[in-house]
């Protein structure tokens, strides 16, 4: 691709970035109630997918128990707003408090494992954390609890109101987690993360502390995901451990939008969310094979580009949509494709 | 400045290092040398971190390194170079530098750009500042290794086979970057095969086999040994 049709490509890309957050924005005054809900499960999955993302994508931590988190702030949640009777408006941050609180303890125990130990490690976890708030009588036990209309009618006297309070929550959430992590990602942490999903043994030969950022990233996750928690249990208005602590819907369909839009990418967690709920939408009336076609899809995807679909695209433009690179001082502003890998020309 | 006690480190019934011994002063120049498989690259493995020896220890300005991690030790002021290139690929070359520049050098942005603007002048990389690493050819990957690690402002650099696979020409201009470097005070132990390359730079060389040190001393002495003739040069050449 010439060099002017690539910066072309990378304007349209942005143009339809700042279009889609439009959308996002005019949303309450465009859309019906029922398309609210669904945006509102969009921008929270996008916040679980751009933390998954951060976590596994950038500081190779590849938890499959990241629905933990998820659970502890939607029971946190509904214990300060509904037993504890505090502002539910208040409620949402200090749920998110409770996740990170509770991520310290879930650190410390598979941080001592690596790799698939981890993986296995962390869903156990989580598991664990799902049948202890099984055991929670005060939050209906293992068939779980509505919230009273009391506390609903906080957000909203009409649902049309309720859905559009709760959808400017999800609104603020998303935006928040993205664009705090996009600074972190333009910082020196995010120079190091992008070095550690590179190379991770290259990374810490010039100096990047491995476990120091892994450990900021998982305690940079944990409170997003109690704060998408608040938001599931506002919309679904209730708790109950399979549902909060579903890990199909948090952490299931997550790994397979970062993996179909793009792993260890800024853009493709957007992408991945984007294209997860138009398959739904659309194939969702096939039953039980829209998920054969959501798995097939993510394999082919991996075979033919592990960095997903936004990897693909990549190939052919010289620089992010979302840039979280710094331009060169010097002149020399990148002129080169990243269009093959080093190995091939390294040895010729 | 650098030494190395009794160093030994096996993989399984392998031993890759068996007590090796070694002392490298301030402001030196030193050559390793060895044939395939003597434990050379290991050797800076285990200085840099990568692998923790069995037995024995690493001293570093007098500082036990022990189970320092690899990322402290290039903090405390060792950079190294792989002997297969490892750029951070799909970053810029300039992102590749600055990394180096604000994580091992203890940098701050603004000063690591600054930093890693030097490192790529001093590597003759500043042609390449803003490309993909992961497009780089071969020499001037060489030369985004040598510029991250020189990034770090180490004290100790540690070179392993940078000449290879270079022309005469590329050669010399390496050679060119590592004495002005020398010059700047730096101490380097550089492992290389390139005879011509290392003899041009390093005033003492070591030989490694078998996981020991079998001769050292300078580049004439060390070449006339009989020990490195017949186990690093073959018996023809003695």
């Amino acid at each position: 691709m010439k060099a002017s049709t690539g910066a072309f490509a990378i304007w349209c890309g942005r143009l339809a970035l700042f279009a889609g957050a439009a959308v996002l924005v005019a949303a309450p005054w465009l859309f019906r109630v029922t398309d609210i809900a669904l945006l509102t499960e969009f921008l929270s999955l996008l916040t679980i997918a751009v933390m998954w993302n951060l976590v596994a994508g950038y500081a190779d931590i590849v938890s499959v128990g990241q629905h933990a988190f998820v659970g502890i702030g939607a029971y946190a949640f509904f214990g300060f707003a509904v037993i504890a009777r505090i502002d539910p408006f208040l409620a949402i941050p200090l749920a998110a408090l409770v996740a990170l609180l509770f991520a310290i303890p879930v650190m410390a125990i598979i941080f001592r494992l690596r790799a698939a130990y981890l993986a296995v490690g962390s869903w156990v976890v989580a598991e664990t954390l799902m049948l202890a708030a099984g055991k929670l009588s005060a939050f209906g036990g293992g068939s779980g609890i509505s919230m009273p209309v009391s506390v609903v009618r906080i957000f909203g006297a009409h649902p049309a109101e309720r859905y559009a309070t709760i959808y400017w929550i999800a609104f603020a959430v998303a935006a928040l987690s993205l664009v705090s992590t996009w600074l972190l990602m333009r910082s020196r942490i995010g120079l190091g993360l992008t070095a550690i999903r590179d190379d991770e043994q290259g990374a810490g030969v010039v100096g990047v502390n491995l476990s120091g950022l892994r450990i900021l990233c998982f305690l940079w996750a944990a409170p997003f995901l109690g704060l998408a928690g608040a938001v599931i249990t506002l919309q679904k208005l209730r708790v109950a451990p399979p549902a909060s602590f579903s890990i199909i819907d948090w952490t299931v369909y997550v790994i397979f939008i970062v993996v179909i839009g793009g792993i260890g990418s800024f853009e493709g967690p957007i992408i991945g969310t984007v294209i997860f709920f138009l398959i739904r939408s659309y194939l969702s009336e096939i039953g039980v094979w829209h998920f054969i076609i959501l798995g097939v899809l993510s394999i082919a995807v991996v075979l033919v580009e592990p960095r997903g679909l936004w990897g693909l695209v990549r190939r052919f433009l010289p620089e992010d949509v979302i840039p979280i690179t710094r331009r060169p001082p010097l002149p020399g502003r990148p002129t080169e494709q990243a269009s093959r890998p080093a190995e091939s020309i390294a040895h010729e | 400045m650098l030494e190395l006690i009794g160093l030994s480190l096996h993989f399984g019934a392998l031993k890759v290092l068996d007590g090796l011994d070694l002392t490298v002063e301030r402001g030196e120049v030193l050559g390793v040398l060895g044939p395939n498989g003597a434990g050379k690259t290991t050797l800076f493995n285990v200085i840099v971190g990568v692998h923790a020896p069995n037995a024995g220890r690493v001293l570093f300005e007098g500082r036990d390194l022990g189970a320092m991690r690899m990322w402290h030790r290039c903090r405390v002021g060792i950079g190294r170079t792989f002997q297969v290139p490892r750029p951070f690929s799909d970053m810029t070359v300039f992102d590749n530098v600055l990394t180096s520049a604000v994580h091992g050098g203890g940098l701050s942005l603004a000063e690591g750009r600054r930093q890693a603007e030097e490192a790529l002048d001093s590597a003759g990389l500043t042609h390449r500042i803003g490309q993909r690493a992961g497009n780089l050819p071969l020499l001037d990957l060489k030369r985004l290794e040598l510029a991250k690690a020189i990034a770090c402002r180490p004290r100790l650099l540690l070179l392993d086979e940078i000449a290879g696979g270079l022309t005469d020409r590329e050669c010399e201009v390496l050679l060119g970057i590592l004495r002005s470097l020398h010059g700047q005070g730096m101490t380097i132990v550089w492992i290389e095969h390139v005879m011509h390359a290392l003899r041009g730079v390093a005033s003492r060389l070591a030989v490694l086999h078998g996981g020991r040190i079998i001769s050292t001393g300078s580049p004439d002495d060390v070449l006339a040994d009989p020990r490195v003739h017949e186990i690093y040069l073959g018996d023809a050449a003695a």
